[in-house]
C-alpha cells in the first residue's frame, strides 16, 4: 500500500475542512478555534494550524488529505503542509468580488510547492453567485502561466468533493507522476 | 482590526508589563487570541494585530491540543518549549472565548519560577474576565427589547469597541491587591 498527500488550500471560509470532513475515512484531525474573522464570513471557527483526513482508495492506495489555515498570517504552514504532496486542491469562494484574483494567487503559492504543480480549482457558492463563471477562473490562469481543470463544486457533498480528488488523481496518473 | 477592546488592551499591557519586572529573564510577555491576533505585550498595548508570534503560537497551542486530544490527556494548561536559547510558555485562558499569554525566556533556569507567575497571571485575569461572560451569556440568553437595542447604542457599548468584559475589567473591587493596582495606574 502506498499513501499520497493531497492538501487543500484556499481563503478562510472556502470550504477545506468541510471537504476533507466530507471524503475523510476517519473522524478527521482539526484545528479549529472561534474566530470572530470566522463570523464575517458566516462560520464560528477558523482552521489555526491544519486539517488531517484519511481515504482509501480502491487500489489499496491511501490519500492523506491536509487542509491549511487560510489567512496569510498562517502562511509559515503552507511549506510545512505542502511537503511532499503529490497535488493540490484550491478551492474559491464564488461570493468573494476578488475570487479569481485571490485564487490565482493561491495556485501561485502552492504550484512550485507540489509535485510537477499538479492543482486542481474548485469553485464553491458557485449556484448563489454565479458569476465570475468557470472560464474566468480559466482565462484569469491560464493568463498566469497556468493550465489546470477548474469546475464548480459544493464540496458539502461527498460526491462532489470525490470529483475533484478524482480529477485531480487521473490527471496525475496521465501525467505518470506517481499512481 | 485590533482583536479587542482598548480599555483590555491597556490592562493586559500594564499586568504584561508587571511580569516582565519581575522577572528579568523574560524576553517577551503577550496576549493572542486563540485565532492568531496580538492583542498586546508588555511593550506596547497597541502591537501591530498581525505580528506573527501570534499566529504561530495560536498554531502551535492547536497542535498541542490535537496531540493532548489523540492522547486522551485533555485541554493542555501550558505549552512548554524548550530551546537552545531560551524557552517559550504558552498558556491557554478564559472561556468561552480563549486567549493565549505567551512568556520568552532567556534563562530556561528562570522557567519553574516562570511557569508559576504565568500560571497565575492567567488565572488572574481569566478571574476577572469571568463575571463578563456570564453577562454575555445571561444577555445572550435573555430576550431581546428595543430598549436592550437602545442601550447597547450607548457609549460604553460593545458598538463603540468597549465591551462588556472591558468594563467589568474597569469596574469597582472586589479585586485581589495586583488587579486594584492596574486599575489605579
Amino acid at each position: 500500500m502506498s499513501a499520497y498527500r493531497i492538501v487543500f488550500a484556499g481563503p478562510i471560509g472556502a470550504g477545506k475542512t468541510t471537504a476533507i470532513t466530507a471524503l475523510s475515512d476517519v473522524p478527521p484531525v482539526t484545528t479549529e478555534v472561534a474566530s470572530d474573522e470566522a463570523r464575517a464570513v458566516g462560520k464560528e471557527t477558523t482552521t489555526v494550524a491544519f486539517d488531517y483526513g484519511q481515504l482509501l482508495l480502491d487500489s489499496g492506495d491511501l490519500v492523506l488529505l491536509y487542509g491549511t489555515p487560510g489567512q496569510a498570517r498562517f502562511d509559515f504552514m503552507w511549506p510545512i503542509i505542502a511537503e511532499n504532496a503529490i497535488g493540490a486542491v484550491i478551492l474559491a469562494d464564488n461570493s468573494r468580488a476578488d475570487s479569481v484574483a485571490q485564487t490565482v494567487q493561491y495556485v501561485r503559492e502552492f504550484a512550485p510547492r507540489i509535485a510537477a504543480g499538479n492543482c486542481i480549482v474548485g469553485i464553491g457558492r458557485a449556484d448563489a453567485h454565479p458569476s465570475p463563471a468557470v472560464d474566468d477562473y480559466h482565462d484569469a490562469l491560464a493568463e498566469a502561466g497556468f493550465q489546470i481543470p477548474v469546475m464548480a463544486v459544493d464540496v458539502r457533498r461527498r460526491e462532489h468533493a470525490l470529483l475533484l480528488l478524482d480529477t485531480l488523481l487521473a490527471r496525475l496518473e496521465a501525467a505518470r507522476h506517481v499512481i | 482590526m485590533s482583536p479587542e477592546p482598548r480599555t483590555l488592551r491597556l490592562v493586559f499591557h500594564k499586568r504584561l508589563a508587571q511580569l516582565r519586572s519581575e522577572i528579568p529573564a523574560v524576553l517577551l510577555a503577550a496576549i493572542a487570541t486563540e485565532d492568531g491576533l496580538l492583542s498586546a505585550t508588555d511593550e506596547s498595548a497597541e502591537p501591530s494585530p498581525l505580528d506573527r508570534r501570534a499566529a504561530v503560537v495560536s498554531s502551535l497551542t492547536a497542535v498541542a491540543r490535537s496531540a493532548a486530544r489523540e492522547l486522551k490527556l485533555k485541554e493542555p494548561r501550558c505549552v512548554v518549549i524548550d530551546c537552545r536559547q531560551g524557552v517559550l510558555l504558552v498558556r491557554p485562558f478564559g472561556k468561552p472565548r480563549k486567549r493565549l499569554l505567551l512568556v520568552q525566556l532567556n534563562d530556561p533556569g528562570e522557567a519553574g519560577r516562570a511557569l508559576t507567575a504565568v500560571h497565575a497571571l492567567a488565572h488572574e485575569l481569566q478571574e476577572r474576565l469571568a463575571p463578563a461572560s456570564r453577562q454575555a451569556d445571561d444577555a445572550a440568553n435573555a430576550p431581546h427589547s428595543p430598549a436592550d437595542e437602545e442601550r447597547d447604542a450607548e457609549p460604553g457599548s460593545p458598538q463603540d469597541g468597549t465591551s462588556d468584559e472591558a468594563r467589568t475589567i474597569d469596574a469597582p473591587p472586589p479585586l485581589p491587591a495586583p488587579a486594584a493596582e492596574i486599575r489605579a495606574a
